[in-house]
């Protein structure tokens, strides 16, 4: 290439400052951006993509220091240069768009400054002269919004603004730092519209950092994985979908579930056994209307029924009210009105739970570390949960159970788990020990809200078969809470779609996601990157 | 606004108990000392101006419910009732009379102390690590340890009393208030320079390690990255995104502080003779002086309070989330 | 903060090796023995007139006499006994009852939280000296009253940061997994939330023990205590009383308010330098030092240091 690189990153060494010395965390990579490309930079938390981002401008947070190679935006050595004529580059060569972008914004000013502060660095240097208006306006955000502060809009709006400051010196490259992890699906697609829009008609460069493979397959022109600090292989898109070669790689494409429209299990027949979860009305309101204007509805006239085995994937963005719903199941929240049995009886409310109570209904929690008390180990934590189960048990057989309950979750052996803290887990070791725990009480149903979406790509899908496995072990039915409408269809046996509070479309799983009836279904689907139905299979009708 | 009312009504529900607890505090009390008062004047008083001091403290045979219902009435139209130690003059007039020197020595120290602070707190944590981030917050967390009226004591001994370079005492040097000239209120100055100093020194110790450590929590913050990252100059991250919001906690504080630093300010005021409410206080406890005593509770917690809803009226100003409903 | 981390070997070793925390601990510790050793140590009955009016330091008086003749060194000695006692005595009193009240209203939020806030709230916002005086001006002098005024004023403000602390703690999923595992609500209020909590209330106690000894120190000034006990703050209130000052005897006070000044520096020293250790983002600048990275503001630039 004859034009010098947007980006040259050459052999880059970056560590963080230890107390027995610094520990590498990025070790040789080397890759350059043409001007006006479009890179993604994949791999699992702790490969280091991030920390690539971040050292580019050189805003790198201690103890993260830079220990060798070089670092060029079109043709500027960022780690030679001095301070002032860093800052001098920063921005106006390249920007950067952080993933939360409520935390992104200062809290205390209005839009319309904030875009203003990053259009005057370019006085000095006569760049095109724009207004705050028309960064707006780019990012297809009304201009009457300028004299909002950051808390008064919503997350994709913010996120567009963030986009908006980010181009306001017209700058070589962009770096976008996971921006949409915290967004749902179909605003995802929204903002990478526009961007892939600006990106043509302005012609700057991307870096994407992202663990969402098949989002990059869609955007981006080439992709560079990470692994572990290093670089393993850098392609095309096009190359790398059709023969990705290193293993890791290979790894990294089929961990994404894949659904198989062929083999669509037969529809059940619906199952004579009472239902082990059967609401009707059930609706939960916040706030009071004559305070605040207008109340919240977060589930609105809810009918939903779980047969026993069974898996029912609640799919939905957030605020939609599946988590709602899913802690109303466990008796966490209480409604506001309407009927809901669980195996049976209405759920016990947590503030009248008693130890050896009978409950049906047991919850798996989304955030993996923060479930689990940092101060207590493992064995402490499931023989809680044993010894509160009903049925009571002396401590031998208590101690038995735990043990028995981690092997079921596949933590083997189980004496070496008992003594240890949260933080000494993987992730996907933790999500296994909060499975066992809400396994310890035999309940008939296990509500899992977002039990994977915290964890590393390659580890979902096994925490995921070991849910489809447990039910098939231990005949639990499970409901299964999720924005990730792939992960649904894999495997749940019915999906049920909500929006703003209603279910808006339900079914079985892979007819519902072959031939959505509903708009707002449709669009979620529309949204998931890569598409989910390939083009030429068959559609499936939907049984009644 | 909301906000700003339910602060209001915040303020005199604390007010209405404040001047509740006054009413109740010498009726519940062990030892009975309503009767001990009344015996001690009784026999220097006349008969209207002991059974008004018998029914100041509940001697007499209203039921209880009345004597409160008196009591706040009394309250509005400003009886505070008469001091025992300066019979027959009523409280008020006793403390009027110092509740100007007190505001002048209270609002001085507290906004000079809160603006240095934040200034020295802030510059810590910009070029922390350096030698004044390792020097400064011991030297002030030392300063800090000390009782006001301690370090007023010492630094009255020392430069007043030893080597005379400030006044012994006193808000100004003639026996009558001095006129509004620049050389009275000169003169007015610099016998407020060591009570400042001595209340500035020992609660400058808080307020720089508040600000220190809330400029070091919003300096990892996002934002300031993005500011850094657009390439600002240092100084504009410092002032525009930095300090602004690390100020908005110690704002909060300054609510609260105002009736600490208060209470030290009253003390100083006595080992400087600074003819303010703390001398009053010091007057009433030596004659056991109970009116003037509860008076000044209630005058100073009055005052209290109204500055702190000055200071939350104004930080609605300044932080725009609390606006919108959201606690800060 | 988790306690492991707090008294983990680790933290230990941190500690130990840490200036302001060796420094205060000796201080501290220094301070302690020799109070407690008063009854051994002190060379004369404190309240004795034992020696000429006003006599400066010297081989008999180490710390000089009184107006009144006493011994000063004695009285320190004991009156350290005295002031110690009372001063952990509020601060075991203003921790329990912060806790209690913050625990519940964290937890059980609802009506209780509501009232409970808005009693702290009250408690917090009135000024503590005026209230103080009048309280204690009713009461009978002495050191309980001194205890029971004091910790009266003084619980509201642990309440509030205790309350704060829970509730950010009660958000976390895993107190809504103990509560959905079936743990009764007592057991989650004492063994899943307050060890969490265990940095926290450390730090409140030692700022409390330097508030009741401070605050102590101004009643008996003022001349609420009682005269007739010796304690730091009635050294104090006789050395004004006695015009200490004019007659150029500043042994009687300097000495009792150093006592003073020095017990609560060498607390709040500890307490700082705990605080520092622990919080994550200084610890990071500290590994950044070690790592022989000097940066000269806390403006944000990566640093560069080749490996060659």
């Amino acid at each position: 290439m004859t034009e010098t690189p947007a980006l040259e990153i050459a052999h880059l060494s970056v560590g963080y400052a230890g107390e027995n010395g610094t520990i590498p965390a990025v070790d040789d990579v080397s890759f350059s951006i043409a001007p006006g490309e479009f890179v993604g930079l994949a791999g699992e938390s702790g490969c280091g993509k991030s920390t690539i981002a971040q050292s580019i401008l050189r805003l790198l947070r201690a103890p993260g220091v830079i220990t060798g190679g070089a670092i060029r935006i079109c043709g500027n050595d960022m780690l030679t240069l001095d301070d002032d004529s860093v800052r001098r580059l920063r921005w106006s060569t390249a920007s950067i768009v952080l993933q939360n972008s409520l935390t992104s914004l200062n809290p205390v000013k209005r839009i319309a400054w904030q875009l203003q502060e990053a259009l005057d660095r370019g006085k000095a240097s006569g760049a095109a002269r724009r207004t705050p208006a028309e960064l707006l306006e780019m990012v297809d955000i009304d201009p009457s919004r300028l004299t909002a502060f950051p808390h008064e809009l919503s997350g994709g709006q913010r996120q567009r603004v963030v986009i908006a400051m980010a181009l306001a010196l017209e700058p070589a490259l962009v770096i976008l730092d996971e921006p949409t992890t915290a967004l749902d699906v179909i605003v995802q697609q929204e903002i990478f519209v526009t961007v892939k829009a600006l990106q043509k008609r302005m012609g700057f460069a991307v870096l994407l950092i992202t663990h969402d493979l098949p989002l990059l397959f869609e955007v981006a022109d080439r992709i560079a994985v990470m692994k572990d600090g290093k670089l393993v292989e850098t392609a095309s898109v096009v190359q790398f979908r059709e023969h990705p070669q290193h293993p890791y790689s290979r790894m990294l494409m089929g961990a994404t579930p894949r659904l198989d429209f062929d083999h669509a299990p037969p529809p059940k027949p619906a199952s004579p056994a009472a239902p082990v979860l059967e609401t009707e009305h059930l609706t939960k309101t916040y706030g009071d209307a004559w305070f605040q204007g207008s109340a919240l509805v977060a589930v609105d006239d809810v009918k939903l029924r779980v047969a026993p085995r069974e898996i029912v994937a609640i799919v939905g963005a957030s605020g939609s009210g599946k988590s709602t719903l899913g802690r109303i199941v466990t008796g966490l929240i209480r409604p506001s009105s309407g009927k809901i049995l669980v195996d049976g009886q209405p759920p016990v409310p947590v503030s009248q739970r008693r130890k050896g109570q009978s409950r049906a209904a047991q919850m798996v929690f989304q955030d993996v570390y923060g479930s689990l008390n940092p101060l207590h180990t493992i064995g402490h934590h499931l023989l809680r949960a044993v010894l509160c189960a009903p049925g009571g048990m002396g401590k031998k057989e208590a101690e038995a159970r735990v043990a028995g309950l981690l092997t079921e979750v596949g933590l083997t052996p189980p004496a070496s788990f008992l003594d240890r803290r949260p933080h000494e887990l993987s992730g996907g070791q933790r999500q296994r020990v909060g499975l066992a725990r809400a396994l310890a009480a035999s309940p008939r149903l296990l509500v899992a809200d977002e039990p994977v979406s915290m964890l590393d790509v390659s580890i979902r899908r096994d925490i995921l078969s070991l849910i489809a496995r447990l039910r098939d072990e231990q005949g639990v039915a499970v409901l299964y809470i999720t924005h990730d409408v792939v992960s649904a269809g894999y495997i749940a046996d019915r999906i049920v779609v909500m929006h703003r509070g209603k279910i808006v479309e339900e079914g079985p799983s892979l007819a519902v996601l072959a031939n959505p009836r509903h708009d707002y279904t449709r669009r979620l689907i529309a949204a998931v990157p890569g598409g989910i139905v390939p083009a030429d299979k068959a559609v499936l009708q939907p049984a009644n | 606004m909301y906000y700003v009312l339910k602060r209001l009504a915040f303020y005199l529900l604390a007010a209405f108990v404040a001047i509740t607890v006054n009413f109740f505090i010498p009726r519940l009390t062990p030892g009975d000392p309503a009767s001990t008062i009344v015996a001690t004047y009784s026999t220097s008083m006349n008969e209207e101006s002991l059974q008004a001091l018998k029914a100041a403290y509940g001697l007499t045979d209203e039921p209880l419910l009345q004597q409160y219902v008196h009591y706040l009435g009394n309250i509005l139209k400003g009886d505070f009732g008469r001091s025992l130690s300066q019979f027959p003059a009523p409280v008020l007039s006793v403390i009027s009379a110092g509740i100007g020197w007190s505001a002048l020595l209270g609002l001085t120290a507290v906004l000079l102390s809160f603006v240095i602070g934040s200034a020295l707190g802030a510059l810590a944590a910009w070029r922390r690590g350096g030698f004044f981030d390792r020097v400064a917050p011991p030297v002030l967390l030392f300063l800090g340890s000390f009782p006001y009226f301690f370090l007023a004591l010492l630094l009255f001994y020392l430069f007043c009393f030893k080597l005379g370079w400030f006044p012994m005492g006193n808000a100004y040097s003639s026996v009558n208030p001095p006129p509004f000239t620049l050389s009275g209120i000169g003169d007015v100055v610099f016998h407020l320079l060591m009570p400042a100093f001595t209340i500035v020194l020992v609660s400058l110790g808080p307020w720089t390690l508040n600000m220190r450590n809330a400029m070091i929590g919003v300096l990892s913050e996002d934002y300031l990255t993005l500011a850094e990252a657009k390439g600002l100059k240092p100084h504009r991250v410092l002032f525009d995104h930095a300090v602004r919001t690390a100020l908005l906690p110690n704002i909060t504080a300054l609510g609260a502080a105002i009736g600490g630093v208060l209470s030290g300010q009253l003390l100083t005021e006595i080992v400087f003779t600074y003819p303010g409410l703390g001398y009053a206080l010091m007057r009433a406890v030596s004659a056991v002086d109970y009116p003037l005593m509860q008076a000044l509770f209630l005058v100073i917690t009055l005052a209290v309070l109204a500055a702190n809803f000055l200071v939350d009226t104004v930080y609605v100003f300044l932080d725009p989330r609390v606006r919108s409903g959201r606690e800060a | 903060m988790a306690l492991v981390d707090t008294f983990g070997a680790r933290a230990r070793r941190q500690l130990l090796g840490s200036v302001p925390v060796t420094v205060g601990l000796v201080i501290l510790g220094a301070l302690i023995a020799v109070c407690a050793l008063a009854y051994w140590i002190a060379p004369y009955n404190p309240t004795r007139a034992v020696g000429g009016i006003n006599e400066p330091p010297s081989l008999a008086h180490l710390f000089g006499t009184t107006g009144q003749g006493q011994d000063v060194l004695s009285q320190f000695l004991y009156g350290g006994q005295n002031t110690l006692w009372v001063a952990f005595t509020i601060a075991v009193l203003t921790t329990l009852i912060a806790l209690v009240v913050a625990l519940t209203s964290a937890y059980f939020r609802g009506w209780a939280d509501d009232t409970l806030t808005l009693v702290t709230n009250v408690f917090l916002v009135i000024p503590g000296l005026p209230l103080v005086v009048v309280l204690a001006a009713f009461l009978p002098p002495g050191s309980f009253t001194i205890i029971i005024v004091l910790t009266l004023t003084g619980w509201a403000f642990g309440a509030r940061l205790f309350r704060s602390q829970a509730l950010t703690l009660r958000e976390r999923e895993f107190i809504a997994a103990a509560e959905d595992v079936g743990e009764s609500r007592w057991r989650i209020v004492a063994i899943e939330l307050l060890p969490n909590m265990g940095s926290v209330v450390a730090a409140y106690f030692v700022n409390q023990v330097i508030f009741a000894i401070t605050a102590q120190a101004s009643l008996e000034f003022l001349g609420l205590g009682n005269g007739g006990q010796v304690t730091w703050g009635t050294m104090l209130f006789w050395a004004q009383n006695t015009s200490a000052l004019i007659r150029g005897a500043w042994w009687t006070f300097v000495v009792p308010g150093m006592a003073i000044a020095l017990t609560a520096f060498s607390l709040a020293l500890i307490n700082n330098a705990v605080d520092e250790l622990g919080n994550p983002r200084l610890r990071a600048d500290r590994l950044l030092r070690r790592a022989g990275i000097r940066k000269s503001s806390a403006s944000l630039m990566t640093p560069v240091k080749r490996n060659d």
